[in-house]
């Protein structure tokens, strides 16, 4: 992959939507994790169906990131381990069950130059990138997570 | 005596209707990357997504 790409991770979808280009929303990657959390709740029918449509043009793109085998192992280490070391307390381990597989699935979509993921939940999206960081191979890049404020520069 | 009568500032200038800004995406700007066809058809289900 020769671009550096973005992840939208899914409230940027709706809180940051009128700040989008038709660039941010072309030259993206798209995880199939963000498309969980935007369908699977509450949502009307229309609106499934499109992100629906989104996740298929995605696919054909090679641009939609499934989380593999190893990305779910790693991702349920990762999260134990954090709990493990008192970074994060037990009640917020399922808020970051999700957050983690995008990171996880991110690194290993792209090594080399992996995907910057622009979130509002910079705080806990640090914390995993730094742990997959520290542990990544040599030659590879090093996860990035934007803000909004820093991505749309506010 | 007439009372003088104000105008807020809200009432002179009525913000545009949201409507009229948030279902298109914001101009591109010089520079920008093309995009593929492809590309391009995912930033419009995008848009609908969002927007629908």
């Amino acid at each position: 992959m020769d671009i550096k790409r973005r992840i939208f991770d899914a409230n940027i979808f709706s809180a940051y939507r009128e700040r989008l280009t038709e660039i941010d929303a072309g030259k993206t990657a798209f995880s199939l994790v963000v498309f969980y959390e935007l369908t699977a709740t509450k949502i009307y029918s229309s609106k499934r169906r499109h992100w629906e449509m989104v996740i298929g043009e995605h696919y054909e793109n090679e641009t939609l990131i499934i989380p593999s085998f190893e990305d779910w192992v790693l991702a349920s280490r990762l999260v134990w381990k954090l709990i493990q070391e008192g970074e994060i307390h037990t009640n917020l381990a399922v808020a970051l069950q999700n957050d983690a597989l995008i990171c996880v699935s991110a690194m290993s979509f792209s090594p080399v130059v992996p995907p910057v993921i622009v979130t509002d939940d910079t705080k806990h999206f640090r914390l995993i990138a730094d742990y997959l960081n520290d542990r990544r191979k040599k030659d590879n890049g090093n996860l990035v997570i934007q803000s909004p404020k820093e991505y749309f520069k506010v | 005596m007439t009372k003088n009568k104000t105008v807020s500032r809200k009432k002179a200038n009525p913000p545009k209707r949201k409507k009229e800004f948030v279902d298109k995406f914001r101009s591109l700007q010089p520079g920008d990357v093309e995009l593929t066809e492809r590309e391009k058809r995912i930033a419009e289900l995008t848009r609908k997504a969002m927007f629908a």
